[in-house]
């Protein structure tokens, strides 16, 4: 019984949050009481919008940085465009929050912990670590939002469908993947930087079976979500399959295609660097997002031996 | 104190008051003016009790008394070190807060976000006793207390690059935010955090302002003159760095206002700090509050940092004045 019990504490902690009672909604950085079926939700995050286009809400307001086409086709199907933008992730304008009078605000922990306060005096605001969080955490937030916006049931049968769905794209890429290691990064023009294995990405290519190059600390623990990268600290992780998001083109990387270095790595050697699309994979986070980001690994290793 | 001097005074005034109304009447979202009034005066009708009373008015009081603060902290510093590129930054305040900020997150990265003005205050008078305590150690000229406030200054400065550098910028953009200087999501707490002080510290140095004039003579003579030199030298330097400090802590790093206004104020009436101080301190409450509203409605729903606009804005008009002032006295 005791073991029993200290394993469901364990689960309870994992998913860091659980309802107490019907409108408490427990979270990063507290508990909220949540109106029983929130209509104005307004969210600052993007995993935020795939929570709610899996159960079909639409949000009234969305921190897409101003630039609309950040909502991709796959959301805007389900969501629509009737949304306000409320400026940018990292310091949405609150007054546009406000004079939209929600009843649910949904912030990310690593941007928006400053402004809780604030923000909480707007309409009630739940906290979730989506920027740094993994796949497995912005799987056991859907749950959380689920239950935020009174949808838990619906929210339960997407996310039941979508570990079935990841589970197939397993079944599939898995046996492959166990001969690689695989690593993602995003470059600009400025730089490149690795997705670690604590990462959103970095924990989806594990549960996949590739291998991950990048080293821990002692301890197993790594420091970093998103790692600055030089040549030659690539040239060190050496992956077998390197896949890059390219915000601008041409990219920081893509500076390095004359350098003896870069050509000596596996990836390059083998033909094994692809290119995705860096705002799918890197900045969208959550169940839609990452059945994309499987397709694409489908993709890639359906050319491989 | 002359006829220029109480022209400039009022017309500063009146300037501060009319960028104030443009500040709580300007943001992303349009509010006619019926509604402002009956929200300021809770008046019957319709009302945004959050965008103006929670939102627009505690910024644009913040963004005075920081912004005041700021300038006089510049000020008296410039006045001490005679040296008219001196401003808070010299004596390491902001270089301390913004190392003292990322050393609190990179080692407790779990810290919660409101804890940071808390730190950087720590971090400001840190750095500020310990370029005091050499001072006070072996007696320095101003022009070296200036280069070892620089040198601590670039001490940290290095300290905070190799932290930007080695560590993720995605993960440390909440800091970032607050380093560039801005009042994004600032409210009532953190007015009432530190306006009581602000305010009192700004008052003791508009009183004292007239000491600063005597030690402008030199130490010689204001010692003949029966000063403690010494002593009164340290306690106006405590004051200019709590004011910079308490005003960095919530606002972030401003740097720009300390250096620039009382420059603009010598323009405006001259060198002597009985009046200089005052004008300058108006200054810098004009440029904070302009700066801040401006970053609202700039590329709304957007927010622009005060910081970036300062010195966007300020740094032209800056050297406009350096290069139309006739003669040294000025400086």
């Amino acid at each position: 019984m005791n073991w029993l019990l200290r394993a469901l504490g364990a689960t309870a902690i994992m998913a860091f949050a659980t309802v107490t009672n019907a409108g408490e909604i427990s979270h990063e950085l507290g508990t909220t009481t949540v109106p029983d079926a929130p209509k104005r939700i307004v969210v600052l995050e993007f995993s935020f919008i795939d929570a709610l286009a899996s159960v079909g809400v639409s949000p009234v307001g969305i921190a897409d940085d101003k630039k609309r086409d950040r909502i991709i086709p796959a959301y805007t199907d389900i969501i629509g465009t009737d949304w306000v933008s409320v400026g940018t992730r990292k310091t949405p304008s609150l007054e546009v929050i406000a004079s939209l009078k929600p009843d649910l605000i949904i912030a990310d922990k690593k941007r928006h912990s400053a402004a809780y306060e604030t923000l909480s005096e707007i309409a009630p605001t739940i906290v979730l670590d989506s920027l740094a969080g993994d796949y497995h955490a912005s799987v056991a937030q859907m749950g959380v939002i689920g239950q935020a916006i009174g949808k838990s049931a619906e929210m339960e049968t997407r996310v039941a469908a979508h570990k079935a769905t990841m589970a197939d794209y397993i079944a599939k890429i898995g046996p492959k993947a166990a001969n690689y290691s695989a690593q993602f990064g995003v470059t600009n023009a400025k730089g490149l930087w690795l997705h670690s294995p604590i990462s959103y990405n970095g924990s989806l290519l594990k549960m996949f079976g590739f291998a991950s190059n990048m080293k821990p600390k002692e301890g197993g623990v790594y420091e970093k979500t998103y790692v600055p990268t030089t040549l030659e600290q690539l040239s060190e992780v050496n992956p077998d399959i390197l896949i890059f998001g390219e915000y601008v083109d041409p990219s920081h990387v893509d500076s390095w295609a004359n350098e003896a270095l870069y050509k000596g790595l596996a990836a390059v050697q083998y033909g094994q660097v692809f290119n995705v699309t860096a705002h799918n994979w890197s900045r969208l986070r959550g169940m839609l997002a990452a059945e994309m980001t499987a397709k694409d690994l489908l993709e890639i290793m359906s050319g491989l031996d | 104190m002359s006829l220029r001097f109480g022209i400039t005074l009022t017309a500063l005034t009146l300037l501060c008051i009319l960028a104030s109304v443009w500040s709580i009447s300007a943001g992303a979202v349009q509010i006619s003016t019926a509604e402002i009034i009956n929200t300021l005066f809770n008046l019957d009708g319709p009302k945004q009790e959050y965008i103006i009373n929670r939102s627009r008015l505690p910024r644009t009081l913040l963004a005075l008394v920081t912004g005041g603060a700021l300038a006089l902290s510049g000020a008296i510093i410039q006045a001490l070190l005679r040296n008219p590129l001196a401003s808070p930054k010299i004596i390491g305040i902001n270089s301390g807060a913004a190392l003292a900020v990322l050393l609190g997150t990179l080692f407790f990265p779990d810290i919660a976000l409101r804890w940071l003005p808390v730190i950087a205050a720590i971090g400001a008078i840190a750095v500020a006793v310990f370029i005091f305590a050499l001072a006070e150690l072996r007696p320095i000229s101003p022009a070296r207390l200036a280069l070892v406030g620089i040198a601590v200054g670039f001490t940290c400065d290095a300290g905070v690059d190799y932290i930007l550098v080695t560590a993720s910028t995605y993960e440390f953009s909440a800091p970032l935010v607050w380093l560039t200087g801005s009042l994004w999501a600032r409210g009532w707490s953190h007015l009432n955090a530190v306006w009581p002080a602000l305010i009192a510290l700004s008052a003791l140095c508009l009183l004292l302002s007239f000491r600063l004039d005597l030690i402008r003579l030199g130490a010689a003579q204001a010692t003949g003159l029966g000063m403690n030199v010494r002593l009164e030298r340290l306690i106006l330097l405590g004051l200019a760095t709590l004011l910079a400090a308490l005003s960095v802590s919530v606002v972030g790093v401003l740097g720009f206002v300390g250096l620039m206004s009382p420059h603009i104020a010598r323009k405006l009436v001259g060198g002597v700090h009985r009046g200089m101080l005052p004008v300058a301190m108006l200054t810098g409450m004009l440029l904070v509050v302009l700066a801040d509203a401006t970053g609202r409605v700039i590329l709304p729903p957007i927010e622009v940092s005060a910081g970036i606009l300062t010195a966007i804005f300020g740094a032209p008009f800056f050297i406009f004045i350096l290069l139309t002032s006739r003669s040294e006295d000025e400086t």
